[in-house]
């Protein structure tokens, strides 16, 4: 059951075991310690390459054959030709660079070592499996391909989509859509042109397709040492007292993120006149409406219309509670309010009153839409 | 079977003793727009269900095998063909135009003069009524549950929407259903020809006791609505005190009004301040809701319109009233003889048990403590008494 | 004779030759699987016939678990305030009815009988990929079976076949049912997706030499809709499933109306893929009556065109409907307008295809075996379902029909009366072709009406329940609101539930039947080649066929190809002469057959592969560990069958005992 390789290493691991527990009996203290883990690791090491060979059997075929003359590994052609120990040198490399520089380097070139280590290993394994070397190759690829072109597709889609997502950062929010929708254009152009010129070579084919890729890596490459443009998420909604109370200046984003569902039932319309009137318009609850009803423990939809010439916020003054933090009484005034929002602007926001309002809720203030600065811009909110 | 079905409704339809929620029986504008939609639409799907029945059965009988040489290997006529696909064709066009009219009709609230909010939650509606102009002017919101009330022969818009998972109101008579989803606001408009009251029924799949959350519509003549919403907004009356049902007060402050809010109700401190009793339920149902009570005894029915609060015998009173006398019978609420004291008393004593919800602890630990319906209170039978006494003057 | 033929190199001869190490051999560990007798034929195999009976098979079993769900529906729904069941079980038993006989029961059903027949009518040796063929069936049995665990890990889905969010969440169902059940159909998925893939391929490259697509089957050609509606269906409900699972278990948002989401989101994911489902569903039992109704009416189908056509206009106007199972969710009135238009739009195909069938019918010379019987019940009691159908895309009347009994009956008449008595019409005019022995026809009409009857007492009254405004999905009536007189709700429940126990009844004989058949194999008689003087190429072949099906792959000349051997027609007087019988047929065609046979060899990937996908389901609700050791399962699996070839080498038999070369078998044809 066992190859004579795999025996040796067995019995190698076996001995390096033995020497650890040696040491670790004999021994003391960090030494001990020192040895006998590498001599483990050594034992683990060594079991790995017994499987290795159990596993291939010792790169020996029909071993016992009489004709081992013609078919045994000795009797084999020269090994074909293999672009691993120079790979295995360049991950070496990667390791000593990384070594001085930066973890990454290291980190990539282990990784590259692996690889070599392991592609070299199933080349030299496929290279006896018999003395023809068509049916080494194809035995090397059948056991390697279902490998290779996953991985490869893996990574080289990633390379590809990440250099082209650094593009489409690099550019400003303007060109790219542009540059998304000329480069979209260029491929399904080429594709159609391939595609009605089946007699193309396919190295014609092969080479666009690799400066395309190259000139998309590249200009990636480029995008992202040089960085994103700027971007930076305003919130279209705040719960701060202070800001929702005042009327200054804050960043907006006139397409910050809202809930797109939030648009298609809107519990209330709350709209600020250029006569500086603030009124509330509900579906089937009349047009101008210093009032507004909305249901208690259910998020209901608002949207503010800015009518006016100002720019103004809409805030929410969701009445005031008595709550008890560490036995002391504190009043609490919930609010929410937009953002600024430009004349003619709109903006949503998704309101849940947990209590009723007075009389019934345990608020000690009315609950109230307001535009803060403007006096007599008050809509009354009732929370049955 | 269908145009069986269709035939005999058609002929059967009117009788008085079908069930309450028969889809056939309109009791109101929009629900008779719809039947005057649908039933020609029965009867054309009844003949034509006749006419194929007929053709497979004739062709059935008359090409059997008698021994006749084998037939032509006819592969078809193609202009019969084209002229049978035209035909139905055309009769869904006969179909299609009345429909596309209808639906845009009914979606039409633009002439409604009454708005009530409906708001569905895990397992029973909330009705409530801003202040307005319309319904003959209500000063001030009413909330309440189980039935609601509309005055008759008025176009009332209800405001739909839902606090937790989908549900649909519908009530059969009156108009089709319509879902309430949460975040969202829909309309259905509702008339009701004459006073009268109305069944319906939840009728999106809401969970555990999806079958239990029933509600009806209550449509009162206008001079008897207002009756109805001066009742709904008179102020609180405390129990005589000493009696049975001031006990109840306290029971019921101490046990319920953790969730249920009655109006008015307060409590006096040792030191003599009075503070009023207010129900926190978002602190511990997971929708944020439970029914209002201040005005319980005026509604027939409670939890979740499943059980009648009125004995078997007055119930049939109030349902076969003519529209004459329904007002009237419907006004007096539940009386201490009329009261369904058995179910009332099962329910407080262990509500779940009665109806499937989500309430125990191991229950309220998958939904952040708070309960799906109502707990078991673990009141004594002392206290059931107390508390149902004390309800009982909540009219 | 010729030999099937299994790729053979010298082994190790001696000469100069390259000494052939091949890969299986040099891997050491694993032989193919290549036995042709015992379970391993079974568990490994590749064969559309085999895995088609498995399909069956398996799929009937799930008929009896979604029947016995049904009944107990029905007991509780008996009496008023029926106790049979709790709510919560309730809930469960109708969520779990739906599921079990749409996506274990009906679609594997259908399954099998495309992957049984679709090569035989299109004169194949298998399908296009047969190995992806074995793995969808075990995907659809391991995610049956992962399904059904949920009822012993917790309790099942509680939601509704439809799962409507916000109702599905984890803080309203809180029980892993719903989690169970997303991710069960998320690997039945992959079957049926995988399945798709391999018909339309085989459908479209691997017909016999001939057979134009307007040549083929009819069978054939609504299989092949079918799985267009298939490829382009499930994808929709993949990712609604997926949106499901992460905001079950990953606490995603998408559905959550306090994060500024729409749970008419979910409605309309799941009905985008659930209306196409239901032509899904119905397909191939229109497929199976048109070829039952012109083999015992002895003519061709009417119109052959027109049912092709009105088949792929299902297909395409089935995606512009969907919404019309969201009519009262407050969608607006536009979009019910288009979408109660576009819904009459769909009867018109539908109503073509009644049309041919009774026009098939009309003028033939009618042969009432079972299988016709319930082809003609087919066009009865889809007739019926279809016009109800009609009756409910006028949308202000479904605004009053839907979520009541009224639906349930609609959606019966028609799965019910449109797929299952057309897979039953299959069972028993394909059974001789399967397994070479006749149904009993005495057995078989018992049947028939028992399910017919059945049916009607069951279905039929649900009209009336639900026009009587009793709403799905209630775990129970009540007599207040019952009603008295003729329509009462207490009466036409309590007919609905002996119905339903006539079905039951049915479906028994049909086992009974099958066992009476199968019980004394040996003693009862083989069935005749062709006992129903057919019409297709399926029949042209032995009974059971062959493992490679067609000794020859015949070149087809004409629609019907088998029937226009067997019969002369002569173009003047229109008279039909028999010219040849089944048998001499077939001999003439054995006596060309083929010298090299390649056949695909067994595996044992894709089953592997295919119950590694549960463990990953155990892995998202438990303990997302497993998700990794389910993950490595797929990998190694995936690794393993990239490697294999697709023909077993001549190393993997076993080595002869008598010395000699290899003992590979050699079927012998002829």
């Amino acid at each position: 059951m066992f190859t004579t390789g795999s025996k040796l290493f067995i019995g190698a691991s076996v001995l390096a075991i033995v020497a650890a527990v040696a040491f670790g009996v004999s021994y003391d203290g960090a030494a001990a310690w020192t040895a006998a883990i590498g001599l483990i690791s050594v034992s683990i090491a060594l079991l790995f390459l017994m499987a290795i060979n159990f596993w291939v059997r010792d790169s020996n075929v029909g071993g016992m054959d009489s004709d081992a003359t013609t078919t045994s590994a000795a009797a084999q052609e020269r090994p074909s030709n293999s672009m691993w120990p120079a790979v295995g040198a360049f991950g070496g490399a990667l390791v000593a660079v990384g070594l001085v520089a930066t973890p990454v380097v290291f980190k990539a070139g282990i990784v590259v070592l692996l690889i070599a280590l392991f592609e070299w290993l199933v080349q030299a394994w496929a290279d006896r499996a018999s003395s023809d070397r068509r049916f080494n190759a194809s035995v090397r690829g059948r056991i390697m391909h279902p490998l290779e072109f996953p991985v490869l597709g893996a990574v080289g889609l990633t390379v590809i989509i990440y250099s082209f997502s650094r593009i489409m950062l690099f550019l400003s929010k303007e060109s790219g859509p542009a540059v998304f929708i000329i480069v979209a254009s260029l491929i399904t152009l080429g594709g159609f042109l391939f595609a009605s010129r089946p007699t193309v070579k396919t190295s014609v084919i092969a080479g666009i397709c690799t400066i395309g890729t190259l000139g998309l890596v590249s200009t990636g490459a480029v995008m992202a040492i040089d960085g994103e443009r700027s971007m930076h998420e305003y919130p279209t909604v705040s719960t701060e007292p202070a800001v929702c109370a005042s009327n200054e200046e804050t960043e907006v984003d006139e397409k910050g993120s809202q809930g797109v569902a939030a648009k298609s039932n809107v519990a209330a319309t709350i709209i600020f006149n250029a006569d500086g009137e603030l009124y509330g318009q509900q579906v089937g609850m009349g047009e101008y409406s210093r009032t507004v009803t909305l249901q208690r423990s259910n998020p209901s939809q608002i949207m503010f219309r800015n009518l006016s010439d100002e720019t103004v916020r809409l805030t929410a003054n969701m009445g005031a509670f008595e709550v008890d933090v560490n036995g002391t009484k504190v009043t609490e005034k919930p609010v929410t309010c937009t953002t600024l929002v430009k004349p003619d602007g709109r903006q949503m926001m998704t309101l849940v009153f947990p209590k009723s309002s007075p009389p019934n809720g345990a608020s000690l203030e009315p609950y109230t839409f307001v535009v803060p600065g403007v006096d007599a811009a008050t809509v009354e909110i009732v929370v049955p | 079977m269908l145009g069986l079905t269709a035939a005999s409704a058609a002929v059967l339809a009117g009788c008085a003793k079908d069930a309450p929620q028969d889809t056939w029986q309109p009791k109101g504008e929009n629900a008779q727009k719809i039947h005057d939609l649908q039933w020609p639409v029965f009867l054309v799907a009844g003949i034509v269900g006749v006419i194929v029945m007929v053709a497979v059965g004739y062709a059935v009988v008359r090409f059997r095998d008698k021994g006749q040489p084998m037939p032509e290997q006819s592969h078809g006529k193609p202009a019969l063909e084209i002229a049978l696909t035209i035909l139905p064709a055309l009769i869904l066009v006969g179909v299609g135009i009345p429909t596309v009219s209808t639906i845009f009709d009914l979606a039409d609230t633009s002439d409604t003069e009454c708005i009530v909010n409906v708001t569905g939650q895990q397992w029973w509606w909330e009705y409530d009524y801003p202040a307005q102009e319309g319904c003959g002017g209500i000063s001030d919101p009413i909330v309440t549950s189980g039935q609601l009330v509309i005055p008759a022969n008025t176009n009332v818009l209800l405001r739909l929407t839902s606090r937790d998972v989908i549900h649909s109101f519908w009530i059969p008579a009156l108009n089709g259903k319509k879902d309430t989803v949460p975040g969202r606001v829909h309309t259905l408009r509702m008339q009701a020809n004459q006073p009268g009251i109305y069944a319906g029924q939840c009728t999106e799949f809401c969970g555990l006791s999806h079958a239990n959350m029933k509600m009806e519509a209550v449509a009162l003549n206008p001079d008897d609505f207002q009756t109805w919403v001066a009742n709904q907004l008179e102020s609180y009356v405390a129990p005589e005190a000493g009696s049975q049902a001031a006990l109840g007060e306290a029971a019921f402050t101490a046990n319920c009004a953790y969730c249920h809010q009655v109006n008015g109700l307060s409590s006096t401190a040792p030191d003599g301040t009075v503070t009023p009793v207010l129900a926190n339920p978002d602190q511990f149902v997971v929708s944020g809701s439970a029914p209002n009570l201040t005005h319980l005894m005026t509604r027939n029915t409670f939890a979740g319109a499943t059980w009648d609060l009125l004995t078997d015998e007055c119930r049939d009173r109030v349902w076969n009233a003519s529209p004459e006398e329904f007002g009237a019978l419907y006004l007096q609420g539940v009386t201490a003889e009329c009261l369904n004291a058995v179910d009332l008393r099962e329910w407080i004593r262990n509500a779940p048990a009665k109806k499937p919800m989500y309430a125990s602890d191991a229950q309220k630990a998958n939904s952040g403590g708070k309960v799906r319906g109502m707990p078991a209170l673990g009141l004594n039978e002392t206290q059931i008494d107390q508390i149902i006494a004390y309800l009982l003057e909540r009219n | 004779m010729a030999i099937i033929e299994r790729p053979s190199t010298p082994a190790l001869a001696g000469s100069g030759a390259p000494a052939v190490v091949t890969p299986s051999q040099a891997y050491g560990v694993l032989k193919r699987p290549v036995s042709t007798t015992g379970w391993r034929s079974w568990v490994f195999t590749v064969d559309h016939k085999k895995l088609g009976i498995m399909y069956g098979v398996v799929a009937m079993f799930f008929f009896l678990v979604g029947g016995v769900e049904a009944l107990l529906i029905r007991l509780q729904l008996a009496g008023p305030e029926g106790t049979v069941l709790s709510a919560g079980l309730y809930n469960e038993m109708f969520t779990m009815h739906a599921t079990t006989m749409v996506f274990l029961f009906v679609m594997p059903m259908a399954a099998a009988f495309a992957n049984y027949l679709v090569p035989l009518q299109i004169g194949a040796r298998d399908v296009a990929f047969p190995r992806i063929n074995a793995f969808g069936f075990w995907c659809f049995l391991a995610g049956g079976l992962f399904l059904n665990t949920s009822w012993l890990l917790g309790g099942a889905a509680d939601g509704g076949w439809f799962m409507y969010q916000p109702n599905a969440n984890a803080l309203f169902s809180p029980s892993h049912g719903v989690d169970f059940w997303g991710l069960g159909l998320q690997i039945t998925g992959i079957a049926s997706l995988t399945g798709a893939i391999n018909l339309i391929v085989t459908i479209l490259n691997m017909r016999a030499p001939g057979m134009t697509l307007m040549k083929m089957p009819i069978f054939t050609w609504m299989i092949l809709v079918i799985q267009f509606l298939l490829v382009f269906a499930i994808p929709v409900i993949t990712v609604a499933l997926f949106l499901l699972m992460f905001q079950r278990e990953f606490g995603a948002t998408f559905f959550d109306v306090s994060a500024g989401a729409d749970p008419l989101l979910w409605q309309h994911l799941f009905w985008i893929f659930g209306h196409p489902e239901v032509y899904i569903l119905v397909l191939p039992g229109f497929g199976i009556v048109s070829e039952v109704l012109p083999v015992f009416s002895r003519k061709p189908l009417f119109g052959y065109r027109f049912v092709v056509f009105s088949g792929a206009a299902i297909g395409f106007v089935g995606w512009g409907v969907w919404a019309h199972h969201m009519f009262a969710s407050g969608l607006g009135p536009v979009s019910v307008a288009v979408f109660s238009v576009a819904t009459m739009l769909i009867a018109i195909p539908t109503g073509v295809k009644i049309v041919n069938w009774t026009l098939t019918m009309w003028g033939g010379k009618i042969w009432f075996t079972t299988s016709m019987l319930f082809a003609i019940g087919l066009v009865v009691e889809f007739t019926i379902g279809g016009l109800s159908g009609v009756t409910h895309a006028v949308a202000p009347s479904d605004t009053q029909q839907t979520d009541t009994y009224y639906i349930v009956a609609h959606f019966h008449y028609t799965i019910f009366g449109g797929a299952v008595l057309g897979l039953f019409a299959g069972f028993y005019y394909w059974w001789p072709k399967m397994f070479g022995k006749m149904l009993s026809e005495r057995l078989g009409k018992w049947n028939f009406w028992l399910m017919i009857i059945g049916m009607n007492l069951t279905f039929g009254p649900m009209h009336i329940i639900g026009l009587q405004g009793q709403p799905r999905r209630m775990m129970n009536w009540t007599e207040a609101r019952a009603g008295e007189g003729f329509f009462n709700l207490g009466f036409w429940n309590r007919v609905a539930s002996v119905g339903s126990f006539v079905i039951a009844i049915g479906v028994a004989v049909f086992l009974l039947n099958v066992w009476q058949t199968h019980k004394k194999s040996s003693k009862t008689p083989k069935a005749p080649l062709d006992p129903w003087d057919a019409r297709s190429l399926e029949w042209m072949t032995a009974s059971p066929p062959k493992e490679h099906n067609f000794d020859a792959i015949p070149t087809v000349h004409a629609l019907d190809e088998f029937f226009h051997r067997k019969y002369e027609v002569d173009h003047d007087t229109g008279e039909v002469r028999k010219v040849a019988t089944g048998e001499e047929i077939l001999a003439a065609e054995e006596a060309k057959a083929d010298k090299h046979i390649h056949l695909p060899s067994p595996s044992y990937w894709p089953i592997i592969l295919a119950f590694a996908l549960p463990l990953m389901g155990y892995g998202v609700i438990y303990n997302r560990l497993l998700i990794v050791a389910g993950g490595l399962v797929v990998l190694l699996a995936m690794f393993g069958w990239a490697l294999e070839p697709s023909v077993a080498d001549d190393s993997d038999y076993d080595p002869p005992a008598d010395g000699g070369g290899s003992n590979k078998e050699l079927a012998t044809i002829g």
